[in-house]
């Protein structure tokens, strides 16, 4: 069978599924995507959701009509698509929640967020899904900013105990209230998925390919009062909205890298800044809140 | 084998404002039990059930690449894993009518649910207080009060915070969960709430299955009184808040509508919800 080869995430990638939101890359793949059965069931899982089922080393996730998936030791993931589904929306949760859990497996830190990069070093703005991650992002890049990835932020440590992000893919996905606001039209570009008015938003030059440093975090919560509030967090808060920002926090559950996601987020405690970055909820502008985190980054030096 | 019972969530079910929060704070009072009231900012009832937060953790799915069909027909399961995961009693809020979803399955399953507290007020008073919460005029207001598809967080072109809700009418949000629902149900009048809460608030809590004295219950009413209430609010604001309008807790009158609502508005919901108002003693008396 006809198979591809990429770099995402900062892994090496063969598949026998065209990924075509992913870059081509001629490098030795380490992990493996594969049509084909998807076991019904764990044999044992630790954890059961709603719609997965984890283990350590095991992970499926079920999307009906499109997808079953299933994840193994973070190096193979077998992909059984529905009848009549279309290929963009199994691409679409293999990118997102399998992907997740592939990193979570690989004992690395999914962190729930896009990462943007400031001089030689990365920020990840994360936030609960409607927060506003994704928005922002993009009207960084039309500041001449590069972004590192969308929506998931693969972050590992080295040996000094220093947390680095990895590239994710060079595209995004944006509401077309979100576009309109940034002047976009959201005609011009492809949909995510057909019945949703969300769409394709690829960024071929704003984006960075390399591995880069983590300096800090942003968390983005929006607020029902005027004016935009900048927190630094510190001690235990700090920690727990690193934790409560992990991509799928609830796959840690049960594929039992409990250890690993602890280590990571303490490192990113340890080394980088985390603040909590409140918005309000209605009437205000994506350059408002850009304005303020550079002007925050300046003073800093 | 045999089945476990996981019928631990009771809903705080309501068509909005009509007592659903004030009674999430009793709630707190009561199940906390702290010298001092508890902090408005962290009632009980939450998250509520259309929190797309607890959807994604539930599912492992990013709801935000879902379409609308989809997320429904997995909702029930939502609330069947809930209930698996908690360990005791748990309470939910929600304003979803209670409908069906696509594939026919109750949104609300009966396997979670182990009652549901309905709350209901004055539609008057209701179209009164929405229109100040969502800063709305008052003629828009009954009109979505009397508009069967009417729902929260359903423009396609955006991601909102929260799910899809489907409110139906007035009316018929009461006849969803009070007729329809054959959930094992207590109605709680808004107004019985405020002119006798003691009785009220101790039947609720006796319908759920939940053991507090009669002192324990005085106490947790006097520390969600109203006044203390919007004195938090004042203080460090309510996260709940709609950012359309000043203050949550504003009057919690019975019959503002008597001085806010033209004789012509409250014509139509009279005639919109005759019955239900006739049902519930809503019905003024010159009527």
């Amino acid at each position: 069978m006809r198979s591809f080869r990429y770099k995402a995430f900062g892994l090496y990638i063969e598949s026998e599924l065209e990924i075509p939101e992913f870059l081509p890359t001629d490098e030795e793949p380490g992990i493996f995507i594969g049509l084909g059965e998807v076991p019904d069931q764990l044999v044992s899982p630790q954890f059961i959701g709603v719609r997965f089922q984890a283990s350590p080393n095991q992970f499926i996730l079920k999307v009906d009509n499109i997808a079953n998936y299933y994840a193994e030791a973070g190096h193979t993931i077998t992909v059984q698509p529905s009848e009549n589904a279309e290929m963009a929306d199994v691409r679409l949760f293999l990118l997102g929640s399998v992907f997740g859990a592939l990193i979570h497996q690989r004992g690395l830190l999914p962190m729930h967020g896009s990462s943007l990069v400031f001089g030689e070093s990365a920020i990840i703005f994360s936030g609960v899904s409607g927060a506003g991650k994704s928005t922002l992002a993009a009207g960084f890049i039309k500041r001449g900013y590069k972004i590192l990835s969308d929506d998931i932020s693969v972050v590992s440590v080295n040996k000094q105990n220093l947390p680095a992000v990895s590239a994710g893919y060079p595209q995004m996905k944006l509401w077309a209230d979100s576009l309109e606001k940034l002047g976009i039209d959201p005609n011009s570009l492809s949909r995510v998925r057909k019945q949703l008015n969300k769409h394709n938003f690829e960024v071929v030059d704003a984006f960075e390919s390399a591995k880069l440093p983590l300096s800090g975090i942003y968390i983005l919560h929006t607020k029902n009062s005027p004016g935009i509030e900048v927190e630094d967090l510190k001690g235990i808060e700090k920690f727990n909205a690193l934790k409560n920002n992990t991509y799928r926090l609830n796959f840690v559950r049960g594929l039992g890298n409990n250890e690993a996601n602890f280590n990571h987020l303490s490192a990113i405690a340890q080394n980088c800044f985390v603040r909590r970055l409140s918005r309000p909820s209605k009437g205000f502008s994506t350059d408002s809140i850009i304005d303020i985190i550079e002007n925050k980054l300046h003073s800093i030096g | 084998m045999n089945t476990i019972d996981y019928k631990r969530i009771v809903w705080l079910a309501s068509y909005p404002k009509s007592g659903n929060t004030w009674f999430r704070a009793f709630l707190a009072n009561l199940l906390r039990n702290s010298n001092t009231p508890a902090d408005i900012n962290e009632l009980e009832g939450g998250p509520i059930a259309s929190s797309r937060q607890l959807f994604d953790e539930a599912t492992g799915l990013s709801s935000a690449d879902m379409i609308p069909d989809e997320i429904e027909k997995l909702r029930p399961l939502v609330y069947e894993y809930i209930a698996q995961q908690s360990e005791d009693v748990v309470f939910h809020k929600i304003h979803d009518a209670y409908t069906s979803t696509p594939d026919g399955k109750p949104l609300v399953p009966e396997s979670a649910t182990k009652a549901v507290i309905y709350f209901v007020r004055n539609p008057l008073d209701v179209a009164v207080s929405f229109a100040h919460h969502s800063n709305l005029g008052f003629d828009v207001i009954v009109k979505a009060m009397n508009t069967n598809e009417y729902a929260f967080c359903n423009k396609p072109s955006k991601l909102h915070m929260q799910l899809t809700q489907r409110l139906l009418t007035w009316s018929n949000h009461i006849i969803s969960w009070v007729d329809n629902s054959n959930l094992p149900l207590i109605v709680i009048r808004y107004e019985d709430m405020k002119l006798a809460p003691f009785e009220t608030f101790s039947k609720a809590i006796q319908f759920c299955g939940l053991n507090f004295n009669d002192s324990q219950i005085r106490e947790a009413i006097a520390k969600s009184d109203f006044n203390e209430l919007m004195k938090q609010e004042k203080e460090k604001g309510f996260r709940e808040k709609s950012p359309e309008s000043e203050s949550f807790f504003r009057k919690g009158k019975i019959g503002s509508w008597k001085e806010e609502l033209s004789a012509e508005l409250v014509e139509i919901i009279i005639k919109n919800h005759f019955e239900m108002m006739g049902r519930f003693g809503y019905l003024p008396e010159s009527k």
